[in-house]
């Protein structure tokens, strides 16, 4: 059952009020994924940023206003980005598309140089990020030699790290 | 004496949280409405508070309480209010001018006190005391533990419906 109060109050929700919400959840979610991977306790995020555990608490709960300059001190004592517009995304992702694609196209130029025999080299890639890495959830290549049967190679799960100058391959 | 009841606010199958409210006997609405009532007023100062909450509480019913309540070993440590809190269970609020105070009976079952402004503003006059709220959450947990069964997702009464509180 759902209160009639309530049902009239989500009438009256606007788009900014959703927006708001659920960009702070997502922000806070953000900010535990790195809290987690670093192995940091909220105490230690308050400790970092000079604040009370009674503060950061507050910020964590769902509704807190943050600031631009809340937003920066905290990437700050993290190392990492927790707000990324979605032209940043784009820059990211691209640059390392583009880094995969070149690697390919090496891969293929080298095999037809090398190969002669072969008549025809296909690569594909199904790719997925969620803004900070690159997974290439298939790989597949197929190569077709005149004198042998054409040979699928597929590979899975393929994890490129976004960083443009330190960019890192490892097959899972 | 004064008895409560509670009734549903938000529940659905759907669900991963549901949402329960009270209602004193000699009141009409219950006073999470009551909260509705007061706040999601066309013109009023704190209205955008009020659908803040509103949004919240849709967020926290489709997705569940961890979105703002992680599971985390230090998690309970830091819950607010720190102190004078009967050690079973938490009491928080939400939103910026205004709180609305629950009860988290089990992750996925809120019981909602009603709220009003925020009591460390200048006008903050929540309508539940804090010492009160804290005797309601203890009488709540008396009668979780008593009179109603938690099933499903679902709080249902066993042995009536009304909980004495004073």
């Amino acid at each position: 059952m759902i209160n009639e109060r309530f049902l009239k109050a989500r009438e009256n929700v606007q788009p900014e009020h959703r927006i708001f919400v659920r960009k702070n959840l997502a922000l806070i979610e953000q900010i535990f994924h790195i809290l987690n991977e670093k192995g940091w306790t909220q105490k230690r995020l308050a400790t970092e940023l000079g604040k009370s555990e009674s503060e950061i608490s507050k910020w964590l709960s769902g509704m807190h206003n943050f600031t631009f300059q809340t937003i920066s001190k905290i990437e700050a004592v993290l190392g990492q980005e927790i707000l990324v517009t979605p032209r940043q995304l784009t820059q990211k992702i691209s640059a390392s598309v583009d880094i995969t694609a070149k690697k390919i196209v090496g891969e293929v130029l080298n095999r037809v140089h090398n190969e002669p025999s072969i008549i025809r080299y296909d690569a594909s890639l199904d790719l997925k990020s969620d803004g900070k890495t690159i997974i290439i959830e298939r790989e597949k290549k197929m190569i077709l030699n005149k004198h042998l049967p054409a040979i699928e190679v597929t590979a899975a799960k393929v994890k490129y790290v976004d960083n443009t100058s330190n960019h890192d391959t490892s097959a899972a | 004496m004064k008895t409560f009841v509670i009734e549903e606010f938000y529940v659905d199958e759907q669900n991963r949280c549901n949402f329960y409210t009270v209602k004193f006997d000699d009141e009409d609405v219950s006073e999470t409405v009551k909260f509705f009532e007061s706040y999601d007023v066309e013109g009023h100062e704190f209205r955008d508070d009020v659908l803040y909450i509103t949004v919240l509480i849709e967020e926290i019913a489709a997705k569940g309480s961890q979105i703002i309540y992680r599971p985390r070993d230090e998690a309970r440590a830091l819950a607010l209010p720190p102190e004078k809190m009967i050690r079973e269970i938490n009491l928080e609020y939400t939103g910026n001018n205004l709180r609305l105070y629950y009860v988290e009976l089990r992750t996925n079952i809120w019981l909602l006190l009603g709220g009003g402004i925020a009591h460390n503003l200048p006008k903050g006059n929540p309508p539940i005391a804090f010492h009160e709220a804290q005797y309601f959450v203890k009488k709540a947990v008396e009668a979780y533990n008593i009179e109603y069964k938690i099933h499903d997702g679902r709080v249902i009464p066993a042995n009536g419906t009304e909980i004495i509180i004073y």
